[in-house]
Order: C-alpha cells, then structure tokens, then sequence
C-alpha cells in the first residue's frame, strides 16, 4: 500500500470512525458530536481534493485493499477505481457533505437525536463514497443497498411521527422494485462475462450480443430509476421530505439521488453499447423532467417542489447521459448538487424561522426579516432557472444543445418547455415567500438563522454563482469537458452530431424561456394581473391534474398496493394462519410434546437415547448391507 | 524458523516431544495449576486463572512458532502439520474465551477452582492430541483423554442434581460411542493389517488399487469405517447420535457448555477430515451419500427442535447441533475446497458461538435472567450494548451478511454447489431461513417486547445495580465479548486471510 492507496482509504475511513464513535459513545458526547461529524467529513474533504490534484495532473489508478471473497471462479476485490469522473464525483460528494454537516449543528441544535442523526449522516456519507470508488458491481451493489438504508433511517429519524416512518418504508418499498432490477442486472453480468470487476466487464460488452447488453443496461437502469427517483418510481421522493431539512439536502438532492446518473456514467461502455437501451434512459428522463416540473407548478409545500424539482433536474441528466454526452450529465450533475442543495438548504432556514412552516400561502414579505436565506435563495432559483452567469445556465444548456445537435428535437422541446415552468415554480415560490404580502402568522417571531447555518448556505451560493465558469467555453469545448472527456473515450459512439449550430443561438433560447417563466411570475404574483383563481376554473382539468400528482399515487394505490393487500390478507388470513402456522406449529410443537414427554420418563431417558444411538447405528450398517 | 530442528533431526525422543510440544505446554501448565491448588487456600486466589491462561498463550506462541514445520513423533502415531496449525489455534481460542469467561461464574458456585482450571487444559490438550493423532488406537486414546476430563468438567457442580444426570448421560452414552469407536478401528485394522491411517491410505490406493479388493476386505473396511463414523459423529453431534447433546449442554456450567460447543466440535470434525480425506474411499463404498442423509437430518432436527424451545441453553444445543449439519456439508462438497470451507466455518462458529454464551454468562451472573427466554424481555434498553452484541451474535448464527456466519455458510455451501449437491444446498437453505427464525426471535424478545415489571426498570437504573454490574460483569468477560466481536465481524468482512490460512492447513493432509 504505498501513499496514493493510504490517501484514497482515508477518505472513507474518517466518515466511518466517525459513524462508529458517535454511534457508541454519543451520548457521552452531547454537543460535540456535532463538532466531530463535521471534522470527519472535512477531513474527508481535504484527501479528496488532495486526491483530486493527484489524478487530474497525473493518471486515474486502481487501489485494492483486501480480497474480498475469492471463491473458485468468483472472486471480488475490496478495491477501488479512480478515475477523474470518480475524484469528480468525490469532491462533490464530501464537499456538500461537509457544508451540510456544519449546518446541520444548528439546524439540529436541542434535538433529542442529535449525536444518533450525526452518526447517522457519517455512515451515509461513507456509504456514498464507497459507492463512488467501487471498481466492481459487488461492491457497489453493496453500498447501493447501504445508501438507500442509510436514507431510509434519515427519512425517518422522527419515527415517532407517522407520516416519517410511512415515508421512510415508502422510499425502502419503492427502491426494492428498483433494486431487484438492479440486483438482477449484477448477477446477468457475472452470468454472462464470467466476472464483476469493471474494467473486465467493459472490455467485454463490445464481444457480447446485442439483446443481451441491453438486457443487462436495462436491468441496471431500472436501479437508477429507483434510486434518482424517476418515472415511474419517482413517488417517494417528495415524501421523503419528511426527514430533517439538511437530510433532504444532502441526501435527497445532492448525492445519493445522482447515484443513477453516476451508474449510467460509470457504465456508459454498457450503455453506449445498446442504443435502444441508451434512448430508453433519455425519453424516461426527458418525460420525467417534464412530469415533474408540471407537478410542481401547482404545489404548496415549499419542499415538496423543490422535491419535484430535483426528480425534474435529475430527467435532465439522465437526459444527456441517455443520448451519450456523459460529460454533459456529469456537468449538470455536479452545479444541480450545489444549487439544489442551496435551495434545500435556504428552504430550511425559512422552515426553521417560520417554526416548521412550509404552506406558501402562509408565507409572504420575508425579504425585510431574513436577508441573507432571501438572497441566497435567489442565487439557487436563478441558477436552477439557467439564467447566465450562473452554474446552471451552463450545464443545463449544455445539455439541451446537445439534444438538439445530436438531432432528439423531441426531447428539446420538451427541455425547453421544461426550463420555462422550472423558472416559473422557482420563483412563484421566491415571489410568494419573500416578497408580496405578508399572509405570516402574528405569532411566529421571523428571524434570520444563525451563523452556522448561514455561512454554508453562503458558500454554496458563492459556488452557485461561480461554479458554471468551469464549463467556458460552452459546451463540446469547455474546461469541463476536456477534463473529462478522457474517461468516456472507450464508449461507442451511437449518436453523432447532426446539427453544429452554434452554442449563443441555442442558449438564447432557454435563456429567454427561462425569463419568461419568471416574468409569468413575476406578472402573477407580484403585479396580479391575472385572476390566479379565474385561471385555476378556467384549465380546471390541467390544474388539477398537476395539483394532484398526475394521479399517480392513486394510480399505484388503485392497481398495486391495494389487490396486494387484498392479497397478503387472503395470504395471512388463509395460508399463513392454517398451511404455515399449522405446518410449522404443528411440527414443532410435535417435537416439543415428544421431548418433553422422553423429559418426564427420567429413569428411561438414558435408555431411550441409547436406544436412538443404537437405531442410528443399526440403520447405517442396514444401509450398506442393502446396498 | 527454529533452526535447532535440523540437529534433532536425528533425535527421534527430541522429534517426538517438539511434535506434541504445544499440547504438552497445555499438560504441564494443568499440573502446575492442579499442584500450586494444593498449597493456597482456594475460593479467594486467581492464580490458577491466570496460569491456564499463560499456558494457553504459551501454547498459542508454540504453534505459531512451529507453523511451518511438518513432524513426525512417536513412531508416526502423532503429527504435527500445517492442519494442526489452524485447527490448533482454533481449539487454543476456544479454550482461552472459556477460560476469560469463567472467572466470575465458577467462583459464583464455591467451587475448587484448580482442579476446574487444570481440567480445562486437560480437555483442550485431549482435543489438540486427537487432531495431531493419525493413528487408530491413538485416536482413541486421545478422545477418551479429552472425554474423561469433558464428563468431569460436565458434572463439576457438586450437588447440583441438573449438573450431574448431565454428567452421567454424556458418561454412559460417550462409553457407547467409544465403543463403536474401537470397535470400527478393529474391523479397519482386520481389513488393513494397518494402524495408521496413512499407511491405510497407501494399503487402499497404492498397494492393491490394481486388482481391487477382496470383498471380503471390502465388507470388514466398510463395517469398520461406518463404526468409526459413528464413534465419532457423536461427539460432532450429528443426528441420530446427538441424544446427549441438549442435556449435557443444559446441564453443565455455562463455559463447559462452550467448551464443548465450541472445542471439541472443532477436534472432531478436524480429525474427521483428516480421517475422511485419507481412508474414507468411494471406491470402497459411497460415504457421501452416507454423510448427505446424516446432515440433511442433522441441520432439520436441529432447527425443528430449537424452533419452540425456551431455554436458551438448550436453545443454542439444538442450534450447535444444526450448525453441525452445515458443517457436514462443506465435507460432503470434499475436495481442498470443501475442506477449506468447513475449517473456516469451524473457526467463525468457535466465536460467534463463544460470543453468545458468554453473553448468556453475563445474565447469568446478573441474576436478571434465567435460562428461559422470556426473562430475556426487554433487555435491550437496559443493557443496550451487551444485548446488540447478543444480536451480533445471533445474526451470525443465522447467517446474515457481514457476519462469520454468512460468510461460513457462503463457503460451504459453495462448496457443495461446485460439487453439484444442489439438493441438499437447497434444502440446506430452507434449514437456514428456518433457522433464522429462532434467532431473531430471540432478539424480538430483547427489543420488541416490554417485560412489564416495574421493579426491574427501575433496578436498571438505580446506583445500586450499577455497582452490581461493575461487580459481574469482569473486565475478563468483557474482553471475552469483545474478542469474540472482533473476530466475528472481521471474519465476515475479511475472510480472505483466514480462508487462505486454512487452504494452507489443508494443503498438508496430502502431504503424506
């Protein structure tokens, strides 16, 4: 193990001491728990920069710390693979952490929880960045599992509510259909390559057939559907929301959500291979993005859009990585995780003023008492709008240009429509919050948030603002691009530029789709020119289809939920209850009587177990005199 | 490593004694202990606790410094190979966390403590001799000399009628079984005109491989072997002659139970496989299918009867007894493959099962809960982390993952899929998932259900409990649980070290 292998294991090894001394000694530990959660994920933070200038100005590496399981012809490393998409990925992934860590100490100040959700949030960060270095499908199939764990516990780590812990059973239910997908889809590439290491199942897709890599692209995908939460298992998302705030941000919008798009990315060779499988990730994500953006429109909860907003972002970049501009998605990737977290971040700020609040009708006029969480907002909001200079102009840009260069005018427009009601739900929130009338409850004292809570959210605004310039020039030419490029050369190109319009004529589109989704809101709800109420009857159908979800949940409660209930209470009322309880009843308590009534024969006991001994043995010599 | 060897080379008393060294460092502690008891009067002195424990690491540091040595002792009737290295360091464990966890509990009894300590090195030296023997009347001298002080230890509770029926029973039936014992290797020897096992090995394969044998050589091998089996497959407890296991095991001290759950498990199937892989030979007569019915039965009948037991004692018999069945498999699976996984299993099952009884220790010396599951109710606020280790523990027994136990049960279960036993893998796997229902059960009790009794939580948190637990719980057995932690979760997450240690060990059963 030489120094290079020593920096990468103690990127996670922090996060899990962390996780172990807080999750054994945390309640000794009291207030400093939330001191050393942060510390070990700053730590964390610092190697993976240090890491990062290692691979960017040298090469990528494989760094194996023990043989796992070798078991005849299987056999699977503890190993990771660094890679510059990986170094990407980890500098993302601890840096949001450790922002969100450091807001967490006044976010959770006084909960009775305090050292558990710390301990919780160092396992669920060491999680994630096992995941991200994985070099095998073993591995990540491991941490993919301990992810979705680790968000289950968050979500519902005020288990006494009842609406946390549905949320919390929800998310796990919904990603088991996912990950049986994608569990399914591991076992296929053993089956059919012999192996689970990545760079020996890459190298083999090109020599395997056709059905069968999409097979396998599909099956994985289907995890990826599962865990970024898209159509059609994007349901648990906003219900996920009922976790703590930071939980909401970190997890749910940040990172463990991008995880399918990083799988896609990781395994672009599977993908690039089997086109039909590539476009059935861009047209998913595409009609998500679309999905969610038209649910969210007509929202109230504040979380709960900026939920729909992240399954909306997340069809983006499952957008570009399913037409193969896997830098593009990356791209997208990693600004959404700094704006999206902002916004999670500055929503709770308003949660935490408003003393659990999120009703937009309730809000209003907020700019005056919290400056900072309102400006800070406005930095996330103009960013997920696209609005230039900010990151996401850039990387969403990047990727609807190549939509519509690659020739998927399709999945353009729809983008397009997208980016238009994306800047309108952003800012009706923006306008209906901070601005307009003040509709507060006189009760509640309004007051800007502490300092350790403010001070991420302004760094991750600075980086809202600045993060995009990574990507200048625009587009196939950017910083950004020709940083990672490299790792996707060895994909097959399936979809070749058609179109080489250039990059200010394609932008300027969505920039002005972008402003005219936050003129139309600025016209609603700051100048009211229109009768919000008058154009609710008016598109009565339309409205109600957004505000009620598409139906979906009631969709799945009408064909799923409810005949498998019907169906578990035959199962329990009929089979369990009289074949399996009977059966097992039966036989046990039968062994049960039987000894103990040998129990009460105390005299005849020993005989009797000789007389078993001598059964065994005359039965064994029986057998071989048969024979 | 020990470069002397080469000057007694020629030696062949010197050879002899180097080749039993580490079981003779175990004898020579036990009298010392057994000698010093004389001397000082007894219920108030550590010194025998702390001289078995020296003679155990002493032992441990002579096995690790004969690691790669292979000799030969006693005119060929003892070995020492790479085989006896893992399974010693096995059995050398198993007698260490039974010795840390006995400190407080044999003194709870007012018992002479020498002669308990001295007994158990007796034992573990009996155990070690039997895996070093490869000869038939050795064999048979060193199980009753591991047996011996096994009923003595079994039946240490003077006065105690539950103590000494148990006795009694594992007394008379382990005369039985001795019986078969001897009498199998008289048939063997009848066949053969051999006593060690390697020369029968050469007499099977080498010597009349040719023209094949005699059936009526066939008929006394065969009779011969399907005794020995037997005389064996009593102390693995295997199903038709497990009878004595629930009730010795209920009836003896809590750490002679894990003695023999643990230690002489691991001596009997370690010297199974040794007898197995050289003399057991399909051509004569199909012992897999023989060993198939036995574990099929075995791990079912263990699992049925723990199902709706009560008494956790009992409970983790029929479970030892069931685990036994899994283990039989590995063997089944055969090859060095196979015989790698069942020694991996044996050494993860020596911690996992140590863990849980030292935990049934610690309530034990409590006095919160008896041996019936039920008073188990509620313990996991109380004592939040002796129980998760309990739960540790048990999840290991049932296999889940990131334990020892699931990755033994990966191992042999492998094992047999490679050697297309899919069968009784599958019924191997209904056995584990009924299995897993006693466990967890048992792990509901502590967390799920409340015991309702109003003076316990409040005892829970008084002072006056907590000095009780300072007083019960020794830093010996917590050194026990934490042993037994460590090496339960490192084998799950890093089995490949341990599992290369023990193909190593069996590399040398065919160095012959």
């Amino acid at each position: 193990m030489d120094t290079k292998d020593l920096l990468v294991w103690s990127i996670p090894f922090f996060p899990m001491l962390g996780a172990i001394l807080l999750g054994v000694f945390g309640k000794y530990l009291k207030n400093y728990a939330g001191y050393i959660g942060s510390i070990s994920i700053v730590i964390s933070f610092l190697f993976s920069v240090a890491l990062f200038i290692t691979v960017a100005s040298t090469h990528g590496f494989t760094a194996i710390l023990y043989p796992w399981i070798y078991a005849s012809t299987f056999k699977t490393n503890i190993s990771t693979y660094i890679d510059r998409l990986s170094v990407i990925m980890l500098v993302m992934v601890t840096g949001v952490s450790a922002l969100v860590h450091i807001y967490s100490i006044g976010y959770m100040k006084g909960d009775k929880g305090f050292a558990r959700y710390f301990s919780y949030m160092n396992l669920f960060v060491f999680s994630m960045i096992m995941l991200v270095l994985a070099n095998n499908f073993l591995l990540l199939y491991v941490f993919w599992e301990a992810v979705g764990f680790c968000s289950y516990i968050l979500i519902g780590f005020w288990y006494e509510k009842k609406s946390a812990s549905d949320a919390a059973k929800k998310a796990f239910i919904v990603n088991r259909v996912g990950d049986f997908g994608f569990g399914l889809g591991v076992m296929l590439i053993f089956v059919s390559t012999g192996t689970l290491n990545y760079t020996s199942v890459f190298g083999m897709m090109p020599s395997l057939p056709g059905y069968l890599v999409t097979i396998i692209a599909l099956l994985l995908f289907a995890g990826a559907v599962g865990k970024s939460a898209q159509f059609p298992l994007h349901i648990w998302l906003p219900d996920a929301m009922e976790g703590p705030t930071p939980v909401s941000s970190l997890i749910h919008a940040a990172t463990m959500v991008t995880a399918g798009v990083y799988l896609v990315a990781r395994c672009h060779v599977i993908f690039s291979y089997s086109p039909f499988a590539s476009h059935v990730v861009a047209y998913i994500g595409g009609f998500t993005a679309f999905l969610a953006a038209f649910i969210a429109l007509t929202q109230y909860d504040i979380k709960r859009i900026i939920a729909y907003s992240t399954i909306s972002q997340l069809g983006y970049m499952f957008m570009a990585v399913g037409i193969g501009s896997y830098a593009a998605g990356i791209f997208h990737l990693i600004s959404h995780a700094v704006f999206k977290g902002l916004l999670f971040l500055t929503a709770g700020s308003v949660m935490h003023a408003m003393s659990g609040e999120l009703d937009l009708r309730k809000m209003g006029k907020l700019y005056s008492k919290m400056k900072i969480t309102a400006v800070t907002f406005i930095v996330g909001a103009l960013a997920l709008s696209g609005i230039p200079p900010f990151s996401g102009f850039f990387s969403k840009d990047a990727i609807l240009a190549d939509t519509f260069n690659k020739g998927y005018y399709i999945l353009w427009i729809m983008g397009e429509v997208t980016a238009f009601m994306t800047a309108f739900y952003i800012f009706r929130i923006i306008f209906r919050v901070f601005f307009g009338e003040s509709h507060v409850d006189p009760s509640v004292h309004v007051h800007e948030s502490s300092k350790v809570m403010t001070i991420p959210m302004i760094i991750l605004a600075s980086l809202a603002a600045v993060v995009g310039f990574i990507g200048i020039p625009p587009f196939d030419h950017s910083l950004f691009y020709l940083f990672l490029h490299r790792d996707f050369q060895n994909s097959f190109v399936f979809s070749p530029f058609v179109n080489y319009y250039p990059w200010f004529l394609l932008s300027s589109i969505s920039v002005l789709a972008g402003a005219l989704g936050i003129y139309t809101a600025y016209l609603f709800y700051i100048k009211q020119a229109f009768d919000t109420e008058k154009i609710k009857r008016i598109f009565k159908p339309v409205y109600e289809l957004s505000f009620n979800k598409v139906y979906i949940d009631e969709i799945y409660d009408q064909l799923i939920v409810t005949p498998l209930k019907n169906f578990s209470v035959y199962l329990w009322r009929v089979v369990d209850t009289f074949v399996i309880d009977g059966a097992v009843n039966g036989l046990a308590q039968g062994f049960a009587s039987f000894s103990g009534r040998v129990r009460r024969v105390q005299n005849g006991m020993v005989m009797s177990y000789a007389l078993t001994l001598m059964i065994g043995v005359i039965a064994l010599l029986a057998y071989y005199f048969i024979k | 490593m020990l470069n002397t060897l080469q000057i007694y080379n020629n030696y062949l008393v010197e050879r002899s004694l180097l080749s039993v060294m580490p079981e003779l460092v175990i004898v020579i502690f036990a009298f010392i202990v057994l000698f010093l008891g004389l001397f000082r009067k007894l219920p108030d002195n550590d010194n025998s606790y702390y001289l078995s424990l020296i003679g155990i690491v002493f032992s441990i540091l002579y096995v690790l410094m004969l690691s790669n040595q292979n000799i030969n002792g006693f005119f060929g009737s003892v070995v020492f190979d790479g085989m006896d290295v893992f399974v010693f360091i096995a059995i050398l464990f198993a007698g260490l966390l039974t010795i840390l966890m006995s400190k407080k509990y044999i003194e709870m009894f007012n018992l002479p403590l020498a002669e308990y300590y001295s007994l158990i090195l007796f034992t573990v030296a009996g155990m070690m001799l039997l895996v070093s023997s490869v000869n038939l009347i050795m064999i048979f001298l060193s199980i009753e000399f591991m047996s011996i002080s096994a009923y003595i230890l079994t039946g240490y509770i003077k006065g105690n009628t539950r103590s000494t029926e148990a006795a009694l029973k594992y007394f008379i039936l382990g005369s039985f079984a001795s019986a078969f014992l001897i009498f199998g290797s008289v048939f063997i020897y009848a066949a053969t005109g051999h006593l060690n096992i390697y020369n029968i090995h050469n007499f099977l394969y080498t010597g009349s491989s040719n023209s094949g044998l005699s059936a009526s050589i066939r008929d006394y091998l065969s009779i011969g072997l399907i005794l020995f089996l037997i005389g064996l497959a009593f102390k693995m407890s295997l199903f038709p002659f497990h009878a004595w296991t629930p009730d010795s095991y209920d009836g003896a001290p809590t750490t002679v139970t894990n003695l023999m759950a643990t230690g002489i498990k691991v001596a009997a199937f370690a010297i199974f496989i040794r007898v197995f892989s050289s003399i057991f030979d399909s051509s004569v007569f199909n012992f897999y299918n023989i060993l198939w019915i036995l574990s099929v039965l075995t791990m079912t009948f263990g699992n049925l009867a723990a199902l709706l037991q009560t008494n956790i004692k009992r409970l983790l018999a029929y479970s030892s007894i069931a685990q036994a069945g899994y283990m039989l498999i590995g063997i089944i699976g055969g090859g060095h493959y196979g015989y790698t996984a069942t020694l991996f299993y044996l050494l993860s099952y020596v911690f996992m099962t140590a863990g849980a009884f030292a935990i049934v220790i610690v309530f034990e010396n409590l006095n919160i809960a008896s041996f019936d599951i039920k008073s188990y109710s509620g313990i996991g606020y109380k004592y939040p982390l002796i129980s998760a280790s309990m739960s540790f523990f048990l999840l290991a027994l049932a296999g889940i993952p990131v334990t020892s136990g699931f990755m033994g049960k990966f191992y042999v279960f492998s094992a047999a899929i490679k050697s297309n036993y899919d069968w009784l893998i599958f019924i191997a796997l209904l056995n584990s998932a009924l299995a897993a229902f006693y466990y967890i059960k048992i792990i509901v009790r502590m967390y799920m259900i409340s015991n309702g009794d109003a003076d316990q939580v409040e005892l829970g948190e008084s002072s006056a409990n907590m000095t009780a637990i300072a007083a019960n719980i020794t830093p010996s057995l917590i050194i026990t649980i934490i042993i037994s932690l460590i090496f339960t979760l490192l084998l799950g997450i890093y089995p490949q070290m341990f599992i290369h240690f023990a193909s190593q060990s069996v590399t040398s059963l065919w160095k012959i």
